[in-house]
């Protein structure tokens, strides 16, 4: 655990540290800072803000008490008044998880909108959750965390979950490493699985080196425990019964020391990528998936074209992002997106254990390759062994004779 | 002139990565190794900015000893200054540790520009940069492409944001996690014996880090368990049309649970280009 500390003889009592506390945990009496300990979440804010490096927060001891920490969270974006559907995927495993830890799930809505009550009440009603807090502020922005990150971290030590889950989008990419850091505990990135082990601790595991080999991460002597999963690796579940009463927590931000209100961080312009295809490829129904078997840009690019004039996104392994043929938004895998299309069709993709997590659930599977060994070929419900390129032209040619 | 310091890390070139029984930690070393990738754009971009502005390129890299082999390559590639971290509390160190490790570092060279990959083609948390940024209390940009410019303190960037692109201006020191693209390579001549000379190498002591506070220890998630994957383990099933080569073949690859109902078109008859047609267009 950590202590903040001010070193009386340093401070020179201006009180550029009161300014910036969010949570009015510190004074000047006598011409020295002084900390409210009870109030004070260790946001750092003073640190930054004092003049004379006279406040430092020191870490002492790491052992904690553990049984504190109740609940488990799981972090939803909330911008613009959406709220990331995707975000239900995770609380459906949260209530998994609460079941065995016997714990209760809030929903944590971050973002710039104000909580529409009534609407919000009904949707977490059908999946069983009860507490939902919403953590805004109209300026906050999916591109600053910073911001987020601050306000965030503060109620987590003033609440102390056990658990924290966050959604592997970028907005939760960025923002969970900087929680975890700021509250001085574990994170683990991209869990395929999450379960509640006999310490009612929660296991974190993900495919790690060598693809077929699972990690098994845990944090033993740090709450929360904070893992992030990518969109679409857990199945979404409505309770069969709804719940009646939800409560709605309003935890609007007080907002003075962030780094967009000192103007350290802004964004100038953002506009929709003309290198990208219209839709991501996480949400398309029909994903062709280009892998190295094309040999050359020129052959990705011939893939392409085939693919928009059956209407279908264009995703790409990793390989083929590596060679830059492909942007990084459309590679599919542990470390792209996970998809589960109506149709996938592969052209050339080998089938790495890091690309088949992504694409497993996927409806049906047509995979193309003219190695019959190719370990997509296991799991694919068409196996076509063939070369790609002549399929392709066999494919136009019969399609020019039917018109 | 600004400083700039870009973190790197060896990665294993090979998915063949061995595990340490007892401590299920990595055994890297018998390993090739390579520069990440990722970190090698940072590299490139910090490059850029010293041949417009003049701005001092500092590597660092935290691993063993064999590590220096992509510090050296830094220097190939134009870096004016190179540290390796290296000492044996550093094992088994997390995000949390590694950033702790490398902030101490940081913190020594008053650097205004921190760079690093987006993230590792090895773990691939994508943590570190983030981790670094919230622990030296400076603003973080992620999934960054370019540096578009600079003007005193504030510099430019554009980046990656789900489906768009945008720009974002920074006041300095900030640390930015750059994605991976194609460029072209490009070595210099250097004086190659002296080069190993040139890497300053540094232990914690040298940065008032006690050990406790990384490696393992250091670490708040641990490592509990290293299991081969069930889902992808099982009885290979083999075609019986297979030639006994091809099904001796398909047994040895093996791994992945076979889909017990598919269907395998190995020509391109008509009747075969008809059921394809049916199926992907
Ligand atoms: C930590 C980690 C994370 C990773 N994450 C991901 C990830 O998220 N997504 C991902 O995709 N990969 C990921 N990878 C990489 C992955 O292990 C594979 O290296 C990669 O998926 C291989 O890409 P590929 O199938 O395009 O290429 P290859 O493995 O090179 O396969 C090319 C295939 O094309 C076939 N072929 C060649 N020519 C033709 C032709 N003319 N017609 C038909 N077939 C042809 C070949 O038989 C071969 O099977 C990750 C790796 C690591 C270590």
């Amino acid at each position: 655990m950590s202590y903040i500390e001010v070193n009386k003889t340093k401070c020179i009592g201006c009180n550029k540290c009161v300014e910036v506390c969010n949570y009015d945990a510190i004074k000047v009496v006598n011409g020295k800072a002084v900390i409210d300990y009870n109030l004070c979440t260790l946001c750092g804010a003073c640190v930054k803000a004092c003049p004379v490096d006279a406040i430092v927060i020191a870490q002492v001891e790491k052992k904690i008490d553990l049984s504190n920490y109740k609940g488990i969270w799981v972090i939803i974006e909330y911008f613009d008044g959406e709220l990331k559907n995707t975000g239900f995927q995770l609380v459906s495993k949260a209530n998994e998880l609460a079941r065995a830890s016997k714990d209760a799930v809030t929903a944590v809505l971050v973002g710039n909108t104000e909580p529409a009550e009534d609407e919000l009440k009904k949707i977490f009603s059908e999946y069983g959750v009860r507490n939902v807090k919403a953590v805004y502020h109209k300026d906050f922005t999916r591109l600053i965390t910073e911001d987020a990150s601050e306000v965030l971290s503060a109620q987590i030590a003033q609440d102390k979950p056990k658990i924290v889950l966050f959604l592997g989008t970028i907005f939760g990419r960025t923002l969970a490493p900087q929680v975890a850091t700021r509250v001085q505990t574990g994170l683990t990135a991209d869990c395929t699985e999450l379960e509640i082990n006999e310490r009612n601790n929660l296991l974190q595991i993900r495919p790690t080196y060598g693809g077929k080999v699972l990690a098994t991460i845990e944090t033993p002597y740090s709450c929360p425990q904070m893992a992030s999963v990518r969109p679409n690796v857990f199945v979404e579940e409505k309770m069969p019964i709804m719940i009646e009463e939800v409560k709605i927590e309003k935890v609007p931000v007080k907002k003075r020391s962030f780094i967009s209100v000192k103007n350290l961080k802004k964004v100038l312009m953002i506009e929709e990528s003309d290198d990208i295809f219209e839709t991501p490829v996480e949400e398309a129904k029909v994903v062709y998936c280009i892998g190295l078997g094309v040999g050359s840009k020129e052959g990705f690019d011939a893939v392409a074209n085939f693919a928009r004039q059956n209407g279908a996104v264009v995703a790409a392994t990793r390989g083929v992002v590596d060679e830059g043929w492909a942007d990084i938004s459309q590679q599919v895998g542990q470390t792209g997106v996970t998809i589960r299309p109506e149709l996938y069709v592969s052209f050339g993709v080998s089938g790495a254990i890091h690309h088949i997590i992504g694409i497993k659930n996927s409806r049906k599977i047509v995979a193309i390759n003219k190695d019959f060994r190719a370990p997509i070929f296991k799991i694919a419900d068409y196996c076509i062994v063939a070369d790609l390129f002549e399929v392709i032209e066999k494919m136009k040619n019969y399609s020019l004779a039917l018109q | 002139m600004k400083k700039i310091l870009v973190c790197l890390k060896q990665v294993p070139n090979t998915r063949d990565v061995k595990i340490n029984p007892e401590n299920h930690t990595l055994v890297r070393e018998g390993v090739e190794s390579v520069l990440n990738p990722f970190d090698d754009c940072a590299l490139e971009e910090a490059l850029k900015l010293k041949k417009k502005y003049g701005f001092s390129v500092t590597v660092m890299t935290m691993g063993p000893p064999q590590a220096e082999k992509i510090l050296e390559y830094s220097f190939r590639r134009g870096a004016d200054e190179a540290f390796l971290l290296t000492d044996r509390h550093l094992a088994g160190s997390d995000t949390w540790a590694t950033a702790t490790a490398v902030v101490g570092l940081a913190k020594k060279g008053g650097y205004d520009l921190l760079f690093c990959g987006q993230e590792s083609i090895d773990s691939g948390t994508g943590h570190i940069g983030a981790s670094i940024a919230e622990m030296m209390n400076i603003p973080q940009v992620n999934y960054a492409e370019k540096v578009l410019g600079l003007h005193e303190n504030r510099i430019r960037i554009q980046a990656k944001f789900d489906k768009f692109d945008a720009q974002l201006e920074v006041v300095t020191p900030v640390v930015v996690s750059f994605l991976k693209k194609g460029f072209e390579v490009k070595l210099k001549a250097i004086d190659e014996s002296v080069i190993s000379e040139r890497i300053k190498r540094v232990t914690l002591a040298d940065l008032n880090l006690l050990p406790e506070q990384v490696g393992l220890e250091g670490s708040y998630t641990q490592v509990v368990n290293i299991d081969i994957d069930e889902r992808f383990v099982g009885y290979v099933t083999v075609d019986s049309n297979l030639s006994a080569n091809e099904r001796i073949l398909y047994i040895t690859t093996g791994g992945i649970t076979e889909n017990e109902n598919k269907k395998i078109i190995r020509d391109l008859s008509q009747e075969s280009i008809e059921e394809i047609a049916s199926l992907i267009m």
